[in-house]
């Protein structure tokens, strides 16, 4: 064990800095990458650019910030803990999709998505050691 | 009039949207663990087939005896007020009643998997923790299975009344043999591994108070040790790892011839065995597993089958499986056919785990020039097998275990989800950086490479105990080395992935 904790204390390197910018349209992450990489202890700072109103949960750290086309969202944290962290962009239902059963807005829509609520993945946050 | 949400992010977010149950593949509990490097990946590979070639070559010498150093805890005061009755009965009592707070939690609590005890109790701390225990501590569940506790009261209550025995203790039938709990053991896989809605406290309740209800009628029917000994799937799964366990308890028994028998982990008869017949021994640990007599068949199948849904479990969780499922499956079938899927893969994962370990049995007694026959082999081997399951279970499930566990402070003091705060510890939170990575990487590796190695020690003791000649007891273990590797390689390579089902 104590084997272990020695392994586990060494690694290199000072924290350094990680940003990473992402923009959603149309209910998509725009580009292939979708697993962003940061060193242990690094501030890591992400700037989100959504084409319409949601909340971006980092799991594991727990983080929420709203987004929306208005002003991209900015924030930063210390990336204490190691490991993989889902990225999510929930969308609420937008309010006369819920109040109208059976509307015709789907059909109308010309920009590619419906009002409905979702649960989008923006990928991967992937802390590793240092 | 809402489609489901189709994004091409990446295959694992996609099938996330789609499907559900991939989101809770533990029930609930999100896993943040990052995969074993490539190069810590084949380094423990290489590693693990050197080692059993120079093992073979080390021990390739005389017979090892069943017997191995331990020491009577119950020579000394400590450990006589341990085993006491009294700590005992405390022990038990409190299990009984954390058993019934957590079918009030899941009765009447919240539904919010998180917030309720019910989902960490179940997935985190019995299957995973209790899996732990059994085999790095001791046979716990032999000690606070709440269906053992409870029929034993109500027993004990029913014999003050009336002046006779509860059970019926009708004749088992010989065939019959552990099969029941052979069969209960794939419900509970599908339920672990399959079932969409595992993580619903409400649910999951219901399964164990319907499994509660078989467990008594089978303690009613048979007799309580009877029934868990072939019908109580926990007893006997969490009973395989307890082998491995570096405490035992034994009963000497005295024959009508005047000989004396010991019986080793007999639980009824150590209950049974007056004070000065009994031990509670301290043992190395993996030393039991030398000495365990030949399981019967069904428990032999159950073994293999519990090995195979745990590698299995470890698979679908990986981005192959999800490729997998993405690339054809779908396509063809639908999203619905999910469940479908998962299922038959839970079903023929045991089958080919089954005809590997008999193909393996087979040659090993070919090789051997025995004529015991392959099940007689493979109910001799089945147990050294689980160090290589136990060392898999520590490395996938430790960051797990460590991060997910600790809810338990939180749901201690609120274990239905209304807002207690029983002892002023509701708030108390998740830290994610309580394992550092590169810990769990190297406890992984260490684990599975040493599983390997106690695995392979074991199956050659075997060998040369009931082969005849050391030569070809030495020869029918190469099969068994290939068969070992095989396993520990699909155990790496388990945690050598990310796993993108949380």
């Amino acid at each position: 064990m104590a084997f272990l904790l020695v392994l586990a204390a060494c690694g290199g390197g000072e924290p350094g800095a990680a940003a990473f910018d992402l923009k959603v349209h149309d209910r998509e992450l725009e580009g292939d990458d979708s697993t962003f990489v940061a060193d242990q202890g690094d501030t890591v700072t992400f700037t989100i650019n959504a084409d319409e109103h949601g909340e971006v949960h980092l799991h594991g750290y727990d983080l929420r910030h709203d987004v929306g086309p208005d002003a991209p969202t900015v924030f930063s944290f210390e990336a204490d803990a190691t490991g993989r962290f889902a990225i999510e962009m929930h969308i609420e239902a937008a309010d006369d999709d819920r109040d109208a059963p059976a509307d015709d807005h789907d059909a109308a829509d010309d920009h590619g998505h419906d009002e409905g609520g979702a649960d989008l993945s923006l990928g991967t946050l992937e802390i590793r050691p240092r | 009039m809402k489609r489901p949400l189709i994004s091409a992010l990446a295959v694992t977010t996609a099938l996330a949207a789609l499907v559900p149950a991939t989101a809770s593949a533990h029930g609930f509990g999100e896993r943040y663990d990052l995969p074993v490097p490539l190069g810590l990946y084949l380094t423990a590979a290489a590693l693990a087939v050197i080692l059993s070639f120079v093992l073979i070559g080390l021990f390739a010498k005389g017979p090892v005896g069943e017997t191995y150093p331990r020491k009577n805890l119950l020579d000394w005061r400590v450990g006589r007020a341990v085993a006491s009755p009294w700590t005992l009965g405390v022990i038990k009592a409190l299990s009984v009643l954390v058993f019934a707070i957590y079918l009030a939690a899941g009765l009447f609590g919240t539904d919010d998997p998180n917030a309720n005890l019910v989902p960490t109790m179940t997935w985190v701390l019995l299957w995973v923790g209790g899996a732990y225990v059994s085999a790095l501590v001791g046979n716990i569940w032999a000690l606070i299975s709440p269906w053992k506790v409870l029929f034993g009261y109500a027993e004990t209550a029913y014999a003050k009344l009336s002046g006779g025995d509860l059970a019926r203790y009708e004749p088992y039938p010989t065939g019959l043999a552990g099969w029941p709990a052979f069969v209960l053991f794939l419900v509970f896989a599908w339920v672990e591994i399959v079932y969409t809605d595992s993580g619903v406290p409400f649910n999951i309740v219901v399964l164990v108070l319907a499994y509660s209800g078989l467990t008594f009628v089978g303690m009613w029917w048979f007799g309580r040790d009877v029934w868990l000994r072939n019908g109580e799937m926990f007893a006997i799964v969490l009973g395989f790892f307890a082998a491995f366990a570096p405490t035992e308890v034994r009963a000497r028994e005295a024959n009508a011839d005047g000989t004396t028998d010991t019986d080793v982990n007999d639980y009824e008869a150590y209950a049974d065995a007056p004070p000065d017949d009994r031990e509670f021994n301290v043992r190395p640990w993996g030393v039991g597993l030398l000495s365990t007599p030949p399981l019967d068949l069904s428990h032999a199948v159950l073994l293999v089958a519990m090995l195979a849904a745990a590698s299995f479990d470890g698979f679908v969780e990986t981005g192959t499986w999800t490729r997998i499922l993405l690339s054809s499956i779908f396509d063809f079938f639908g999203t619905s056919a999910f469940t479908g899927i998962t299922t038959l893969g839970l079903l023929v994962a045991p089958l080919v785990a089954l005809g590997v370990f008999g193909l393996t049995a087979g040659l090993m007694g070919l090789l051997a020039g025995s004529r015991m026959g392959t099940v007689a082999i493979l109910r001799v081997f089945a147990y050294s097998l689980v160090p290589i399951a136990l060392a898999y279970h520590i490395a996938h499930f430790f960051s797990f275990l460590a991060i997910q566990g600790q809810r338990i402070f939180a749901l201690a003091s609120d274990p239905l989800g209304k807002g207690w705060d029983v002892f002023g510890t509701s708030d108390a939170g998740i830290d994610i950086g309580i394992v550092n990575a590169r810990f769990v990487w190297f406890l992984s590796i260490i684990a599975i490479v040493l599983g390997h190695i106690i695995a392979v020690y074991i199956a050659h003791v075997y060998a040369v105990r009931v082969f005849p000649g050391k030569g070809k007891a030495v020869l029918s273990q190469y099969p068994m080395l290939v068969l070992m590797a095989a396993y520990t390689m699909v155990s790496l390579w388990i945690v050598a992935q990310p796993i993108v089902a949380d």
